[in-house]
């Protein structure tokens, strides 16, 4: 029989991973990836909220619509020559009252390779398996509930949000362009369908799927030498005992899943 | 039934681990088990703690006594250890079995020929140094001074009663219900020393005062609704996050 | 590559690419010259191109107007390749008959707007004098207000318009328009027209007839914050 049980039901569980959860500092990522045919480079920050919690016999604690919270900015480089047709003012030739005909050459021009830059913010939902897990690391005793397997992130609305927000930012940047007039909506089509919700995805489950799928929830983290009471004066030193063992499991008794750790301690 | 019943949180500790954790205590807090009067110890330390002695008149600074206390053992309900008939644990008791030492200096007191002076009770009687001695009785009847100690089996049952540890944390603390000595005569000796040793122990043991995180390792937060309960050789506590 | 609205700026001070200089020839003789970066003339004294001027007899103007023809004035243009501030262009050294146009054109997309700077003071295409001109090509819609940088009264205005096109056959109409010119002609401090409405994309050539002192045709927002020029 374990010297010490402690036990959590899944209303518990459920308050215990919300504090949990949201003491994880948000995490961030930058780097470039492809979007669609163009070059992206993006930071991201993102922080978890709690799910709704259900626990499996024997280790398995479920978080059902774990929701992660990202803001991204991106910054698209798109080259305008890669998608719009060449383009060349012809010659212009006007007559010179005494003097004659002048005529300017063809002047083609190359269209430039615009920077555009979206910032995004919205949220993803996933459910995960995380398995307990107890070690002891430098002295701790840790308990962590880790996740099983890479959740499938299904981005639902989220990327035609993002592909508007990528259109609004684009329109300014396009408008800026000499002779794109009468191609902004070439362009600006065009962009956006190279870009594509397959794009998006393609892009975001990469950069987001790390934040959930290296997720590790802290359930328990005591030092070995556990202090029962502190010093209270010359005369009263501080009190310690020894955690000796700790394991953490799901257990199922009269048909309520608890989260139960128990631990041995010696004197 | 489930650990949590209708509480969302539960937490337990065996009386293997109650005993590590007053062990732990008493190991690193010597001072609880260790009382002595001035010649005994003279100031408190972490080793024992400083008691006055117990004033007598003509006997110059008080009698002086120490009592030295063993480490506990509980036993929670249900009984595993044998107790005298006199005592009878229920649910929601511990019973305890602890050594305890007596000791007195006793010394020979010389009595002074002269008028005897009124008593100044902020004085006291001081022994004189001219007055005559009869070195030769001394040695012969008593020594001067001589440490007398015994040594008793205490048994004892208690509950537990939630308190405040040092600090603000929520505790819990033993509370001696009753003291049995077993077989000293004559019966009013054994009364009086059980008297004695119920008021030493209450008071000794209220000082153990156990945190309730510590009683569960730390792990889960828990405000405690009902508990700590002692049942099942354990003690037991449920609440909420 | 990127371009930027810098790079299509109403200047006469600064070449870019949608831009030509016009400069026509009308005395025979040898006319050294140079490409350098905009506003970069008063740093190099280097004239290693040249326009040489043949025909017209020894008196050259006078003899034709003598002899009562009027010249056949033929075009040539000079293509100008630039990195970063270096420019060269395409025949460093031209030869051309009296009364021809030299026309210089820098669409080289790598390069920063130039100056075509001679020997002598009418031939500098930061400084507009006689028998020259300046062309831009508009690639934005709005109103340019454009003045002389030099000081002078000369201003007017061209109003640049979206074609709005919305469908294809816009496009091509659109396309056609482009190759529809327009002239202000510039003579005795005045501009003529002072008002031309064009489409995006249409080019526009200032003239310039005869002047008392040298002119720029430069948009009025870059005098807002340039450094005055003398």
């Amino acid at each position: 029989m374990a010297e010490i049980t402690a036990a959590i039901d899944e209303t518990g569980a459920n308050k215990l991973l919300d504090t949990v959860i949201a003491l994880i500092p948000p995490q961030s990522a930058s780097g470039s990836d492809n979007l669609g045919p163009f070059l992206a480079s993006y930071s991201v920050t993102a922080s978890l909220v709690n799910g709704d919690v259900d626990l499996i016999p024997p280790d398995i604690i479920r978080l059902e619509e774990l929701r992660l919270n990202w803001s991204l900015s991106l910054s698209i480089g798109i080259d305008l020559s890669d998608i719009l047709p060449d383009f060349c003012l012809p010659q212009v030739c006007v007559n010179i009252p005494c003097v004659g005909r002048v005529c300017t050459p063809r002047i083609c021009i190359d269209w430039p390779t615009i920077t555009v830059p979206v910032s995004f913010s919205d949220f993803v939902k996933a459910d995960a398996d995380f398995r307990l897990q107890t070690s002891l690391v430098s002295g701790n005793w840790e308990a962590r509930a880790i996740i099983v397997g890479v959740p499938n992130l299904q981005f639902g609305l989220t990327t035609a949000a993002l592909l508007a927000a990528i259109g609004l930012a684009l329109t300014p940047i396009l408008l800026a362009i000499p002779f794109i007039g009468p191609f902004l909506a070439i362009a600006a089509n065009t962009i956006l369908a190279a870009i594509g919700i397959a794009g998006l995805t393609g892009l975001l489950g990469p950069i987001l799927t790390p934040f959930i799928s290296g997720m590790q929830i802290p359930i328990y983290d005591q030092p070995r030498v556990f202090p029962v009471l502190p010093a209270q004066g010359a005369v009263d030193p501080q009190v310690d005992i020894l955690i000796d063992a700790i394991a953490a499991s799901v257990a199922n008794s009269d048909g309520e899943d608890e989260l139960v750790l128990t631990a041995d301690i010696s004197a | 039934m489930s650990l949590t019943e209708a509480q969302e949180v539960f937490a337990s500790v065996h009386e293997d681990a109650l005993n590590d954790l007053i062990t732990a205590f008493c190991t690193d807090r010597p001072r609880y088990l260790v009382y002595g009067s001035p010649s005994f110890v003279p100031v408190t330390t972490v080793s024992a703690t400083a008691i006055p002695a117990i004033p007598f008149p003509g006997v110059p600074g008080g009698i002086n006594w120490r009592i030295v206390l063993g480490i506990p053992q509980i036993d929670l309900f249900d009984q595993d250890n044998a107790l005298p008939p006199e005592l009878s644990m229920g649910p929601g008791q511990f019973s305890g079995q602890i050594e305890v030492e007596l000791c007195i200096d006793c010394r020979r007191l010389q009595i002074d020929p002269k008028d005897p002076r009124p008593f100044d009770p902020r004085r006291g009687h001081k022994p004189s140094d001219d007055r005559p001695r009869d070195p030769d009785r001394d040695e012969r009847d008593h020594p001067l001074s001589e440490l007398t100690c015994f040594k008793l089996r205490v048994f004892l049952l208690g509950h537990l009663q939630r308190v405040i540890a040092m600090g603000g944390e929520d505790a819990v603390a033993l509370v001696v219900d009753q003291v049995e000595i077993v077989d000293i005569e004559p019966d009013g000796l054994e009364s009086f020393l059980e008297c004695l040793l119920f008021m030493v122990l209450q008071a000794a043991l209220a000082e153990i005062r156990l945190p309730l995180r510590a009683l569960r390792a730390g792990a889960f937060q828990l405000i405690p609704v009902v508990g700590p309960l002692i049942e099942d050789d354990q003690i037991k506590m449920r609440g909420n996050v | 590559m990127t371009m930027t609205m810098n790079d299509n700026m109403l200047d006469s001070r600064a070449l870019g690419r949608t831009d030509c200089y016009a400069q026509r020839f009308m005395r025979p003789g040898r006319y050294s010259y140079n490409i350098l970066p905009s506003h970069a003339a008063a740093f190099n004294d280097d004239r290693p191109f040249m326009i040489v001027v043949e025909g017209g007899g020894k008196d050259g103007e006078k003899g034709q107007k003598k002899s009562g023809r009027k010249p056949e004035m033929v075009q040539h243009n000079v293509i100008v390749k630039g990195t970063g501030a270096r420019f060269v262009p395409d025949e460093r050294k031209l030869t051309i008959a009296v009364g021809d146009l030299v026309l210089w054109n820098g669409p080289g997309a790598k390069s920063s707007p130039f100056a075509v700077v001679g020997d002598q003071d009418f031939f500098d295409s930061a400084r507009l004098t006689n028998e020259c001109g300046y062309s831009h090509a508009f690639g934005a819609p709005g109103e340019y207000h454009w003045k002389d940088a030099y000081g002078s009264k000369l201003s007017g205005v061209i109003k640049v318009v979206d074609p709005q096109c919305k469908c294809e056959a816009d496009v091509h109409k659109w396309r056609r328009q482009l190759a529809e010119g327009s002239v202000v002609m510039i003579a005795d401090g005045k501009a003529k027209p002072e008002k031309v409405e064009v489409a995006v994309g249409q080019t526009v050539f200032f003239a310039v007839v005869t002047t008392k002192k040298p002119i720029s045709i430069t948009d009025e927002r870059l005098l807002d914050y340039a450094a005055p020029v003398c």
